[in-house]
């Protein structure tokens, strides 16, 4: 069967139906721990406050397995500004200030067949210039900042930053985070986020599936 | 090679490791001696030679790196990379192991697992702590499902490049499914927060995925036979950025003929425990590399077949750190894209010393060389298929 | 009576850049108004006229050097306009581009051989003086100039000799029997047009030579034309035939391609146009060709056409390339630079744009311009001719035809290259002045060729009745919304073929950007920091890496040879290989004839030349008297 047309008719459909339908297959330490039973908890990043855990800080290590478990919960993000102008079409910019390549991926992942970022009208584009959104992974390292600047300075208006993952929304242990040099409008808490947990950030920001 | 104080050493050795005191005069005798310092030469001039900038951030790159492309117009007549924009330097000594090792896991995620075993490699040498051997072959598991996922990463990209677009998306969603795969068992995509000194620190169950793994590779085996037959995507690859230099490491090394694997050399894992072969293949140009990758897919996925026919749960345990430790240790370990070596030194229980040498360290002079002399067009078939991770080569400290 | 006067008041200039160059450029732009009037006047009225001297100094126009003189005085009047503000060696230069403007009248106006040859020896050595002499230059310009002149002028005695042999008077005749003496004063002509293998005569002296923009204008628009003058004389002379035609067909295409190669790969401000030349002359030639077969195959619409197409595709060439050298003469006197890969910050405005812009607009081929028109109206016909019955001619055609196409391709490198580098750092508005007023003329009157292509044609029409007795009327014609008499059409035997109108074109253009303007109302423009991927604006893409993918991909072409060492410099030479044959065929010739002046001649060269100069003037004035 050395044939692509016949090859892909037989796998079939293998996108999922999310929003309208569930999340599979999500990785558990990619969503928010919540307390299951009592004990003194080490979190390296503090992100451990009272009984909650502030995903922007958490980097899922899972030394808090002993008292905690991961709740399945994709919806993480936290949208400060939307705007729905983008809702049929939003072109989205990556820039990776400083990772560990975890989030780079995870972001990318959107593009293949499982999660099918197209099929929502988002798009990534290879320059500034054409994008509605700058997405930052990482933390922002000392020879980025200038780099990060320009780039939000070279999309045009309307626009909206997301900063993805734990570094770029608190810094974690590595550094500065996305927040103390921009205005981000959309958190995706995360270590890495799972991708359906960008993907809602991402329909949200765009004020919803079209 | 590192510097201690005033002293420098060579790390030397491909089968056996040893580290000698020596020079800087004889350092310079080394060929790559000024890429692993990630210094790589200087401007080019000539008639209409000019400098023009690729990165840091471009569409086509997955990372930040800058690249300064000497050409007068479709040649490539030297690349300097500049990868040290998003370097986060991070700093470890005076760290405890486990706090140590969460900037492991993170130094480099898409190697995550290679780079968190290693470094607890040294401790328990360092400690004198005796691993089971579940756990180290559950270890070997992680790092064969790293190969896999890696693998199959490198290769859609290098169809991507090439426009074969429905080999692109197969791909991904095969690498995809491997990630979810990993998530399933291990709990997280990146195998963030699974590994611990001597012990893992949840419950793994790895029933099943042995099956899983068998008709996953059977896909890829029917996607590589009709990917290989594109004309397009042989052709672009063919030639481009050919490198055979020796003192390359991973799929890189073994494409050019040279027939190492610190799997076999290595013995911090158990892999005489598990049979397999090394791939290789003769022309050293993007074509082997990604050949040698794909067939190497496949030896990965039957070692972890061989593994989780006989291993089924490895139940979680923590070892807690005598606060008195003292002492160095050396590991090498095979990651994806090559040898990786990692050399610490504890003291009072905390780190103290430490050295990395990243596989895209290694090979990153392979790359510069190879690809003048190629065009612009090149340019991606020949960056991807080394596997290069731009994290790695950031500072550790 | 015209004649006479035209002559004398030619020679107005002439005198007067002994003393002022700005008043000879005047006075030459006023002759040449003069000029062009009277000729306008004797195309359209059909007029033929002679007035004779003496025994062999004879002047005659008909409709066919009338129109000639017409499309050579736009270019006059036009450089001359120019040359006022350019001039860069006054006295010298003045006085030898008013001698080389005099003598090519009079290769126009001649009826007799020996006048004829006057002006043709007169016309090179001016441009030899032009061209200038350089002794640190190797390749020797103005020399290979002369070379290839006095070439193409012994030739040309050649077959004036045999023209004498058979009918005893220095006349040009009327009729001829066609046989190879035409053909090798064909040969004669275009060398002078540049063709392949003579390319070398015409891009070499103008590339490295030191001929200002107006010489060259002169070398290369009007210099060249006077080969075309002259093949078309001769065929009118001496009739055609189909192997004629397809020899010159092949030529035509062959040099068309070539030429059109080397200019997309050129770095030179001069040369670049000096190659677009060679590949336009071919273009010329390749419809003379067409000409000269359908005319022995009986077509006369085809034939008239193809005729056409060869006046049209002259007259836009000249006006666009004169545009082209005197854009290229502007950044050379602004920058100082003629290499494209320096120039940086001409000093540019709007109309030395505009100017440049309609000229490498026409040049490349496209509608409405004088040169697109032409090259549609070359293609139709080669169109046409591959639908005939005749098996060798149709597939000639479409080889023919595949050259033009590609060189029309290669064209389009050439001169977006060069206008597009020449204009691309403004630094301000332009001076103004006179140069870029006479550039801004030019190019409009290049567009103005196409827009009014039909009233040229309607124009010309009795040069084409002369030779081919078909009415270019008959290619005018009207449809649906086209006025009647704004439609160009082509047809074939089976009926019409094809039909363009530029000034429709011209027109719906005109409309459609008008109604976007007034629906959208002004601009909104904000300025914003140029993107470099993050970092600041570092190198400078250059015309050098603009072609040097083409230069790379006809490796065998090109003769590309890449240097690189591990290193320093890398650089890249490409060769013409027309030149190396020459360059040995030289050195072959040069040996000998060291060897045979070192025997025959042995005293000091510069006295023998001094000897025979005098002795040749003392001959043409005893034949003449």
């Amino acid at each position: 069967m050395k044939n692509w047309f016949v090859y892909g008719i037989k796998k079939g459909v293998v996108t999922t139906k999310y929003p309208s339908g569930k999340a599979e297959d999500v990785a558990a330490w990619s969503t928010k721990p919540v307390r299951v039973s009592g004990g003194q908890v080490d979190c390296p990043t503090s992100a451990i406050c009272g009984g909650d855990v502030n995903m922007a800080k958490c980097i899922c290590c899972g030394r808090c397995s002993d008292s905690f478990a991961p709740n399945d919960v994709v919806e993480l993000a936290e949208v400060r500004m939307n705007n729905s102008s983008f809702k049929r079409s939003f072109h989205i910019y990556i820039l990776d200030a400083g990772s560990c390549g975890a989030c780079n991926l995870e972001v990318q992942a959107l593009g293949n067949p499982l999660y099918d970022l197209n099929r929502l009208g988002i798009f990534f584009t290879n320059t500034p210039r054409h994008a509605d959104a700058l997405l930052v992974v990482g933390v922002v390292a000392d020879a980025m900042r200038d780099v990060l600047v320009e780039t939000y300075e070279a999309i045009p208006e309307p626009k909206l930053v997301f900063a993805v993952g734990s570094c770029a929304s608190s810094g974690t242990l590595f550094g500065l985070s996305v927040t103390k040099v921009l205005k981000t409008d959309i958190i995706v808490p995360g270590c890495p986020p799972n991708p359906y947990t960008i993907l809602d950030a991402l329909i949200r920001a765009k004020g919803g599936v079209k | 090679m590192f510097q201690e104080g005033d002293k420098y050493y060579a790390v030397k050795g491909l089968d056996k490791t040893i580290i000698e005191e020596t020079g800087v005069t004889q350092l310079e005798k080394y060929e790559n001696f000024h890429a692993l310092k990630l210094e790589f030469g200087s401007e080019l001039k000539g008639t209409e030679v000019f400098c023009f900038t690729y990165g840091p951030t471009a569409g086509g790159l997955t990372e930040s790196i800058g690249f300064d492309v000497y050409t007068y117009g479709e040649r490539i007549l030297r690349v300097i990379p500049k990868p040290l924009y998003k370097n986060r330097n991070i700093k470890i000594s005076g760290l405890n192991v486990s706090d140590a090792l969460l900037r492991f896991e993170r130094y480099n995620a898409v190697f995550s697992s290679s780079y968190s075993i290693a470094f607890l490699r040294c401790a328990e040498r360092i400690v004198g702590l005796d691993v089971e051997q579940d756990v180290q072959l559950l270890r070997i598991v992680m790092l064969e499902l790293e190969r896999i996922s890696h693998h199959l990463y490198v290769l859609g990209r290098l169809s991507e490049a090439a426009s074969q677009n429905v080999a692109t998306a197969n791909l991904f969603a095969l690498r995809e499914t491997v990630l979810r795969l990993i998530s399933k068992h291990f709990g997280h995509r990146y195998f963030f927060g699974i590994n611990g000194l001597a012990a893992i620190s949840r419950d793994v169950d790895v029933g099943g995925l042995g099956n899983e793994i068998k008709s996953l590779s059977r896909e890829f085996m029917v996607l590589w036979d009709m990917l290989s037959e594109s004309r397009i995507f042989v052709d672009r690859l063919q030639t481009t950025c050919i490198a055979k230099q020796p003192w390359m490491v991973g799929p890189a090394l073994r494409a050019a003929g040279h027939n190492h694997d610190t799997r076999e050399s290595d013995h911090s894992l158990p892999y005489k425990d598990v049979y397999f072969e090394v791939q290789t293949h003769g022309d050293g140009d993007s074509l082997g590399r990604a050949i040698v990758r794909a067939n190497e897919l496949l030896e990965s996925a039957q070692i972890i077949q061989q593994i989780t026919d006989k291993l089924k749960l490895v139940k979680k345990r923590r070892i807690i750190l005598d606060a008195s430790c003292d002492g160095g240790a050396i590991c090498r370990l095979e990651s994806p894209s090559g040898d990786l070596l990692i050399l610490i030194k504890l003291s009072g229980g905390k780190l103290s010393n430490i050295y990395l040498r990243s596989p895209s360290k290694a090979n990153l002079l392979g790359f510069v060389n190879g690809i003048s002399s190629n065009v612009f067009t090149d340019f991606h078939f020949a960056w991807e298929s080394f596997g290069f991770w731009v994290s790695e080569l950031g500072d550790i400290l | 009576m015209i004649l006479q006067f035209l002559v004398l008041i030619f020679l107005l200039p002439v005198s007067a850049s002994v003393v002022s160059s700005r008043a000879s450029y005047f006075l030459m732009a006023t002759a040449s108004l003069l000029a062009l009037l009277f000729s306008v006047f004797g195309v359209v009225q059909g007029i033929t006229e002679s007035a004779v001297y003496a025994n062999n100094l004879v002047l005659g126009s008909d409709p066919l050097s009338d129109f000639f003189v017409m499309v050579s005085s736009v270019v006059w009047f036009l450089a001359s306009v120019y040359s006022l503000q350019y001039d860069s060696n006054p006295k010298t230069n003045c006085a030898m581009y008013s001698v080389a403007i005099y003598c090519m009248l009079i290769v126009l106006l001649s009826r007799s051989t020996i006048l004829f040859m006057f002006g043709w020896e007169g016309m090179s050595i001016a441009g030899f003086f032009m061209i200038g002499y350089k002794k640190h230059v190797k390749s020797f310009p103005a020399f290979v100039f002369l070379m290839f002149s006095e070439l193409s002028s012994l030739l040309l005695i050649l077959t004036f000799g045999f023209f004498f042999y058979l009918s005893g008077s220095f006349l040009i005749p009327q009729t001829a029997s066609l046989t190879p003496f035409i053909f090798i004063g064909m040969t004669g002509f275009f060398i002078k047009m540049g063709l392949l293998p003579f390319a070398v005569t015409e891009w070499l002296p103008i590339a490295h030579g030191s001929a200002p923009a107006n010489g060259s204008i002169l070398l290369s628009s009007v210099m060249t034309l006077m080969g075309v003058y002259g093949i078309l004389r001769f065929t009118m002379i001496a009739g055609s035939s189909v192997d004629y035609g397809i020899a010159l067909m092949s030529i035509g295409a062959f040099s068309a391609l070539f030429a059109a190669l080397y200019a997309a790969s050129s770095e030179h401000t001069k040369s670049l146009p000096a190659f677009s030349t060679i590949e336009n002359n071919g273009a010329i030639l390749v419809s003379v060709g067409a000409y000269m077969v359908t005319e022995s195959l009986g077509y006369a619409s085809l034939a008239g056409f193809a005729l056409a197409t060869t006046l049209l595709y002259s007259f836009a060439h000249s006006v666009a390339k004169s545009g082209v050298f005197m854009f290229s003469g502007v950044i050379e006197k602004t920058t100082g630079r003629v290499k494209l890969t320096d120039v940086e910050g001409s000093q540019s405005g709007f109309k030395h744009a505009t100017g440049g812009l309609f000229s490498a607009l026409s040049l490349m081929g496209l509608l409405p311009f004088g040169g697109g028109l032409g090259e549609w109206m070359l293609l139709e016909t080669l169109f046409v001719m591959s639908t005939l019955p005749n098996l060798f001619v149709s597939v000639v055609s479409i080889i023919v035809g595949a050259a033009i196409a590609l060189g029309s391709g290669a064209s389009l490198v050439a001169m977006s290259k060069l206008y597009g580098f020449g204009v691309l750092w403004k630094k301000g508005l332009s001076k103004g002045g006179l140069m870029s007023s006479a550039l801004f003329s030019t190019g409009c009157t290049v567009a103005l060729l196409g827009l009014l292509g039909v009233l040229v044609i309607f124009i010309y029409n009795s040069v084409v009745m002369d030779f081919a007795d078909y009415s270019t009327h008959l290619i005018l014609s009207g449809l649906l919304a086209i006025p009647n008499g704004l439609l160009i059409v082509s047809s074939s035997p089976q009926g019409t073929f094809g039909f363009v109108s530029p000034t429709m074109d011209f027109a719906l253009i005109s409309l459609f950007t008008a109604i976007t303007y007034v629906a959208v109302g002004k601009m909104r423009m904000r300025r914003t920091k140029v993107w470099n991927n993050g970092v600041p604006l570092r190198g400078r893409y250059n015309s050098f890496a603009y072609s040097n993918p083409l230069r790379l991909m006809l490796k065998v072409f090109y003769r590309t040879h890449e240097h690189s060492s591990t290193n320093q410099a890398s650089h890249e030479t490409i060769m013409d290989i027309f030149w190396v044959v020459m360059i040995r065929l030289a050195k072959l010739v040069s040996r000998f004839s060291e060897q045979f002046g070192r025997g025959f001649m042995n005293s000091k060269i510069s006295y023998y030349l001094l000897y025979m100069t005098v002795a040749f003037a003392a001959v043409m004035v005893y034949l003449v008297a």
